[in-house]
């Protein structure tokens, strides 16, 4: 009897529970969700005191941002930046996070902490330097300053990540193809670099992500020339209104990419963006 | 001492990234901290970068401003972190519990990999008092009636919620991750022993979690500072400035007003603080011994 009435206890308990998590799941998607409906409807509907779960979509949003607006330059812009930024960082980060996982490195810590503080500080104690940094040699409001701030943020990413993952590489094996007489560059190119490959698919992911995201670095050094889509956002924020419905068609075009590569790479998020803490 | 010797110390392949950190992070970094010590602003004519010495620094030790958008900052941090670990390590055990919701870790998902600025943009519309659902909720409820940026406390309390919002799911997803890969024997042994669950968590899970929850604090206290876009979006630091982080300062007296001399002191500040939290994450990571950490 006693047992019973426990497991009662147990199953209510267990209930509750799971209505918990249900709730934090709905509320976590909810928001996002009324930005996305927001996105394919008509102004009326937008501001309508009453919220509209049930209305005609239109796709009049994306028209007015990436059609009648600048919105599809931006999204150029935005594609080569990060596409760019990622080449740069693997170019520049790979050898470097191979020689940290297979070299015996002079002073390794304390580059590996100078890395880190490129990560760790926040945006605009790296933006403003290259601002004028960038001022001063004449590329402020190139795709190429772009492509670099971001290079700078994404780097420690890539160094750490790819690290993480070559050190999984059994050293046993260069061992084996060094006395067969390859070179440090062939291990490196034709072994342990395809035995990586699923780490460097999600390192260029998220390293892409960041980039894509990213608002402030766009925003500053490429000014109205090479804005990207983040940056755009402002522009739709005016004295006159908030242009409600491109925000959130540019909000829609900006996350789907990144929820789809999120989704590909969700088994390998948490040690991405733990910086390898977590495996 | 671990791995092989190589030509000129490795220096070989480590050369291109010494040559992008030199040229793109040292030394404008250098020439930035030069800066902090002239006088330079693009909207004073008189300040054209004369030396001042460390002037732009004792101006900034007595600037309300400054240590006001720190005090927020810190409040910031303290709040919202606090939080965030609570929900987070009780949804990753509830999780543990109940394997078979282990997808709504995909939902949750969502809000983090969101790009700032678009968390921003998000809240900003929720909580709109005419037309946002959360906002004409709260209403009715007769809270915030005017919306919840429109007043000081509430815009701050907002900025908390929503890095709450945005934030809780990490550590959903990196403490699930760890509790599902500790060792099965000690919880095996416990639960023969009779132990109940809190007793489990509370001498099993929560000390084995601890290398983990000191690495995630750190990675968390380091974001949060860094916070900018969904401040930028919702609120630019207003009404007043009650919500204007360190962060925010930093970009209104550089990029508003174009005190860059003044300027280049604050951000000199802040990449300081930021480097003695780095400090302090390298050390705990290197002691805890986990992760990709040297």
């Amino acid at each position: 009897m006693r047992s019973r009435r426990r497991s009662l206890a147990r199953t209510a308990v267990s209930g509750l529970e799971v209505a918990f998590l249900l709730t934090v799941a709905l509320l976590s998607i909810v928001p996002f969700a009324w930005l996305v409906m927001t996105a394919f409807k008509e102004r009326v509907d937008i501001l309508s005191p009453r919220p509209k779960l049930l209305f005609t979509p239109t796709w009049s949003n994306f028209h007015e941002a990436f059609v009648v607006g600048r919105f599809d330059d931006f999204l150029m812009n935005s594609v080569m930046v990060a596409s760019g930024s990622v080449v740069i960082c693997m170019l520049v980060g790979l050898p470097a996070a191979y020689a940290f996982s297979r070299f015996r490195v002079v002073g390794e810590k304390h580059l590996f902490f100078y890395v880190l503080t490129t990560r760790m500080a926040p945006g605009i104690a790296l933006v403003l330097p290259l601002y004028m940094f960038f001022q001063t040699i004449g590329l402020l409001g190139t795709v190429w300053a772009v492509m670099i701030s971001h290079t700078t943020f994404n780097l420690a990413l890539v160094i750490y990540l790819m690290r993480n993952f070559f050190d999984e590489v059994p050293q046993a094996l260069d061992e084996a193809a060094l006395t067969e007489g390859a070179s440090e560059w062939q291990v490196f190119w034709r072994i342990v670099l395809p035995l990586t490959r699923p780490g460097m698919a999600v390192t260029t992911v998220l390293a892409f992500l960041f980039s894509w995201n990213e608002f402030l670095f766009a925003l500053m050094i490429g000014g109205s020339n090479v804005q990207t889509l983040p940056a755009g956002f402002p522009g739709l924020v005016t004295p006159l209104g908030t242009y409600w419905g491109q925000l959130a068609a540019v909000s829609v075009v900006v996350s789907l990419p990144v929820l789809l590569m999120v989704w590909f790479i969700q088994r390998h998020l948490a040690r991405g963006l733990s910086f390898g803490a977590v495996k | 001492m671990k791995g092989r010797s190589a030509a000129f110390g490795g220096y070989l392949w480590l050369a291109p990234m010494l040559a992008f950190l030199f040229l793109f992070e040292l030394w404008p970094f250098l020439v930035m901290l030069d800066q902090s010590l002239h006088a330079l602003s693009y909207t004073q004519p008189a300040l054209q970068g004369q030396f001042v010495g460390l002037d732009n620094y004792r101006k900034l030790v007595f600037d309300s401003d400054f240590f006001h958008s720190v005090r927020l900052t810190l409040l910031f941090l303290l709040i919202s972190i606090p939080i965030e670990f609570v929900l987070g390590l009780a949804l990753a055990v509830l999780l543990s519990y109940h394997l078979w919701l282990k997808w709504i870790v995909s939902l949750l998902l969502i809000p983090m990999v969101l790009a700032p600025i678009v968390v921003g943009l998000t809240a900003r519309l929720n909580l709109n008092p005419d037309f946002g659902i959360i906002g004409i909720w709260l209403r009715t409820l007769g809270v915030a009636p005017n919306g919840m940026l429109a007043d000081g406390d509430s815009a701050f309390l907002t900025l908390v919620a929503v890095d709450v919002w945005q934030w809780t799911p990490f550590l959903v997803m990196i403490f699930l991750a760890a509790i599902l890969s500790l060792p099965g024997e000690p919880f095996e042994a416990a639960e023969v022993e009779g132990a109940n669950r809190w007793q489990v968590f509370r001498h099993l899970t929560l000390p084995l979690l601890q290398p983990i929850i000191v690495i995630a604090l750190l990675l968390r206290l380091t974001d949060s500072f860094k916070t900018f876009d969904q401040v930028f979006i919702m609120t630019g630091g207003g009404p007043g400035a009650s919500t204007e982080l360190a962060t925010i300062f930093a970009y209104k007296v550089n990029f508003v007003s174009w005190n860059m001399g003044y300027g280049s002191a604050v951000v000199g500040v802040l990449f300081f603080i930021s480097f003695l939290l780095t400090f302090a994450l390298l050390k705990l990571m290197t002691r805890f011994g986990r992760g990709a950490l040297p």
